[in-house]
């Protein structure tokens, strides 16, 4: 639109309602303040019930708050982590990926195999994660592609890819003693920090720019919103669904890369239902699972509550088949209250605008 | 007689000649015929399937007609899909809005055409947010917030968030469907207010309504479809209530 034949608009100065564009669009810091809290309570209540949980066992068991324990929760949470922040992703375009677990036994399994095959302890690794995002390539495309339920494409995923990865290793364990580095990054530390809090870090805050800062994650979440709508604007929207999916795979080998390397060995048999519980983490953190809505602060600390309740139990001596009882009850709790109450909330408060 | 006059002394935006389409034995447009001119504002009525749903299609490029013929800027075109029409200067706003509820307003306002930065296509927060704020002010249209999601705007401030998204790329023509159902009579003022700036711009606007008081607020000309063909066009001057609604209604 050409400025020179835009004269300012006559209506806006004549109509009392449009004098207050300008005043509506500079907020104050106390209302911005306050939108940010209201726009993010999902968010906001996850980091309460973290404090809450995490104070809790701090009183009832002595070892809780020891660093040996924390670094052992941090230690432990890099697979859940890594894989949350590409679940999250996967979540915002409305999708969903139960394919990450047998992924990650997968990539456990293949590893030495691969490396006995020639291929070099680097090269196994880089293959492994090359495996990873084929399968989530392949998951993209049944998805985006040939227009077939994510649930039931990923699905096919797990149970093929679990008899895949039992197939691989035969029923062993194998000991994982190279390359070095890997085994460093599993169980060495910089002083007093866990060599995974950095790829914790990393993960999380290449997750958090591209969701928020990149146009390709406000294609995701606009998809997730309303693909026909992104589409329609000319956006290629089953590329950016392949892309996210393709995200998710590799990011589920990885996480199998520092589980196997935290462990030191490689099987099959590594995690059991990590695909839900990651899915739990990132749910319990405010992400929608019907997509548009997806938050990578809300994952970590959604994932980190997980962690701390499975922990925590262990620690007061609680029978540890509670912990998966415990561990579904709140993320149930957890949900209900964020779609009861505080999406009430939310739109309760805009209603009256 | 000089009504006629003054619209043929401006160019024509749209001119559709002859336009007709059969669906299996069901002949929906029968030989239909219509310019829109630079900056008016048409009103398209008639009963169901009096045939204005598959004429707002062909004009959009979502339905091709078996004959006739399309000019626009008195150019002739030959639209084989919605991507066409765009192309040509048409822009359609259909009933579903095609707003992404969880984004905010510029986020909408650009979709797929957001301002970026670097190889990794970092989003220019800060121009993305000056050219919405441009864009509303030149428009007139206000918004609670840009920060809110806009699913959690009224129906109206979404209308008006559609037609304002649709004016981004610089449409000559507007094709508007229903944009006043439903809405609380202060955002039917309000969107209808946004049709007469547009139009005042320069645009040429169809609006496709059954709220025949609107017509009478905003439009140049009332065509009125029955039956696959326009049975009548009444102008600004001479139309009122009751002879629109007994145009569409007689036998």
């Amino acid at each position: 639109m050409n400025d020179a034949k835009r004269p300012e608009n006559a209506h806006a100065a004549q109509d009392p309602s449009s004098k207050n564009i300008s005043r509506v669009l500079r907020e104050t810091p106390v209302a911005i303040a306050q939108r940010i809290i209201r726009q993010n309570i999902n968010v906001a209540a996850v980091i309460v019930l973290f404090v809450v949980i995490f104070t809790i066992f701090s009183i009832a068991a002595p070892q809780f708050l020891t660093s040996d324990n924390i670094v052992n929760m941090a230690r432990q949470m890099a697979a859940s982590l890594v894989a949350g922040v590409g679940m999250t992703m996967v979540l915002a375009v409305a999708g969903i990926d139960l394919s990450i677990g047998s992924v990650l036994t997968l990539a456990s399994a293949a590893l030495v195999p691969l490396m006995d095959h020639g291929l070099g302890g680097t090269g196994a690794i880089i293959a492994v994660l090359l495996i990873g995002a084929a399968i989530g390539a392949m998951n993209g495309y049944f998805t985006a592609y040939q227009k077939l339920p994510a649930f039931i494409v990923t699905l096919a995923g797990l149970v093929a890819l679990t008899g895949l990865a039992n197939l691989v290793a035969q029923g062993e364990s194998y000991q994982v003693t190279r390359p070095e580095w890997l085994i460093n990054l599993g169980q060495g530390s910089a002083g007093p920090i866990p060599y995974q809090v950095f790829v914790e870090i990393a993960a999380i805050w290449a997750g958090w720019y591209t969701l928020n800062r990149l146009r390709f994650g406000k294609h995701m979440l606009g998809i997730g919103s309303n693909e026909e709508a992104v589409r329609r604007s000319g956006v290629n929207t089953r590329q950016v669904i392949l892309c996210v999916y393709l995200i998710s795979g590799l990011s589920a080998a990885a996480a199998g890369l520092l589980e196997t390397a935290r462990i030191g060995a490689g099987s099959a048999e590594l995690v059991q239902n990590f695909e839900l519980l990651v899915i739990a983490g990132v749910v319990l953190g405010g992400t929608s699972l019907f997509g548009g809505r997806a938050t990578i602060t809300g994952t970590v600390f959604g994932v980190c509550t997980l962690e701390v309740i499975e922990n925590g139990l262990i620690l007061v001596h609680v029978n540890s088949y509670w912990v998966p009882i415990v561990e579904g009850a709140i993320v149930l709790g957890a949900v209900l209250l964020n779609s009861r109450v505080f999406g009430r909330l939310k739109l309760g408060t805009l209603a009256t605008r | 007689m000089s009504e006629t006059q003054a619209r043929d002394a401006r160019q024509n935006i749209l001119e559709l000649n002859d336009i007709a389409k059969s669906f299996g034995a069901i002949r929906s447009l029968k030989g239909v015929s219509l310019e829109v001119g630079k900056g008016e504002v048409i009103g398209l009525v008639g009963d169901n399937g009096a045939g204005k749903s598959t004429l707002t299609k062909v004009i959009a490029g979502a339905v091709l007609p078996d004959s006739g013929s399309t000019r626009v800027d008195g150019e002739l075109v030959d639209f084989r899909s919605p991507g066409d029409a765009r192309v040509a200067g048409i822009e359609t706003v259909y009933q579903d809005l095609a707003l992404c509820n969880d984004l905010d307003v510029p986020s909408n306002l650009f979709l797929g055409r957001e301002p970026t930065r670097g190889p990794l296509g970092r989003i220019d927060r800060s121009k993305l947010r000056r050219e919405t704020e441009r864009h509303l002010k030149e428009l007139g249209v206000k918004v609670p917030s840009l920060d809110e999601p806009v699913g959690s705007l009224s129906g109206g401030q979404r209308q008006v968030v559609a037609i304002a998204r649709a004016i981004t790329f610089e449409p000559r023509l507007l094709l508007l469907d229903e944009p006043t159902a439903a809405l609380a009579v202060r955002e039917v003022n309000m969107v209808l207010k946004l049709i007469k700036d547009v139009a005042a711009n320069g645009v040429g606007v169809i609006l496709v309504t059954h709220r025949l008081q609107d017509l009478l607020l905003v439009c140049d000309r009332i065509v009125v479809m029955y039956e696959g063909s326009v049975r009548r066009v009444i102008t600004a001057a001479e139309a009122t209530l009751e002879k629109i609604a007994s145009a569409i209604t007689e036998d």
